[in-house]
């Protein structure tokens, strides 16, 4: 058996009217929130790149120069890097939405969607990110042990003296 | 996820910022779960919107059963 029981009403409490403020603020800014977010982690995103390149630079001796596949390995973190910039730009991109301000269903319906998705690119582009991040240490790290190219034999000059 | 509760109505006989009665509409949510023996009654605060002066007042709601949650859709006059 299933009951609802309503007890003796009264005016809200001020604890309960600043409990209900806070749960106004989270509703009403969960949109701006999770854009800020992915707005912020483009500009830390890209940001990223010059200052790993800086690092790699740093790290390897002067005059290096890598072959194929040492050359793609330096270049992965960037490029996970402009991969993850990528999907928090797509996080902020402007989206058409079509409901009514009359009909409380279809407004939640939007929300949500615009929710959903910029959590599924924010999740993503962190992902990215975080890998980026891991694998530009790991390869800044590994560049410390790279030795100078040694310098080309000169030719031994003879002179014959007669 | 849009699933709807089975309606049902909360009836307010004085409503403590105008005094007059109000009876909301609301959905009631039941758990999808079959329990062994009943589940313990719950009581809970809940916000509503006074139709008249349009500010907030709060009432002890006890849900008793396989209620999990209910949701105001309306308010009218009884």
């Amino acid at each position: 058996v299933s009951g609802i029981e309503v007890g003796r009403p009264q005016a809200i409490s001020p604890h309960n009217q600043a409990l209900y403020e806070a749960g106004k603020g989270i509703l009403t800014d969960s949109l701006s929130v999770g854009r800020e977010f992915c707005k912020f982690m483009v500009g830390v995103s890209t940001g990223a790149i010059p200052l790993y390149l800086a690092l790699l630079q740093f790290a390897l001796p002067k005059d290096y120069r890598p072959g194929w596949g040492r050359g793609a390995l330096a270049v992965l973190p960037g490029a996970l890097f402009l991969a993850a910039s990528i999907v928090f730009a797509l996080g902020v991109f402007p989206r058409t939405s079509t409901f009514s301000l009359d009909v409380a269903d279809q407004i939640e319906a939007a929300r949500a969607s615009v929710i959903g998705r910029r959590r599924k690119l924010s999740l993503a582009g962190f992902a990215l990110f975080a890998l980026a991040s891991l694998v530009s240490i790991v390869v800044t790290v590994a560049a410390l042990d790279v030795r100078a190219p040694s310098a080309p034999n000169r030719p031994t000059v003879v002179k014959i003296v007669k | 996820m849009d699933e709807r509760g089975e309606p049902a109505t909360i009836p307010i006989e004085a409503c403590p910022l105008c005094g007059k009665a109000h009876v909301y509409d609301v959905d009631v949510e039941y758990s999808k779960m079959s329990y062994m023996t009943a589940p313990p009654a719950r009581t809970f605060t809940r916000f509503f919107s006074c139709p008249t002066t349009g500010q907030m007042f709060e009432a002890p709601i006890t849900v008793s059963g396989s209620v999990l949650d209910l949701e105001v859709k309306g308010v009218h006059a009884p």
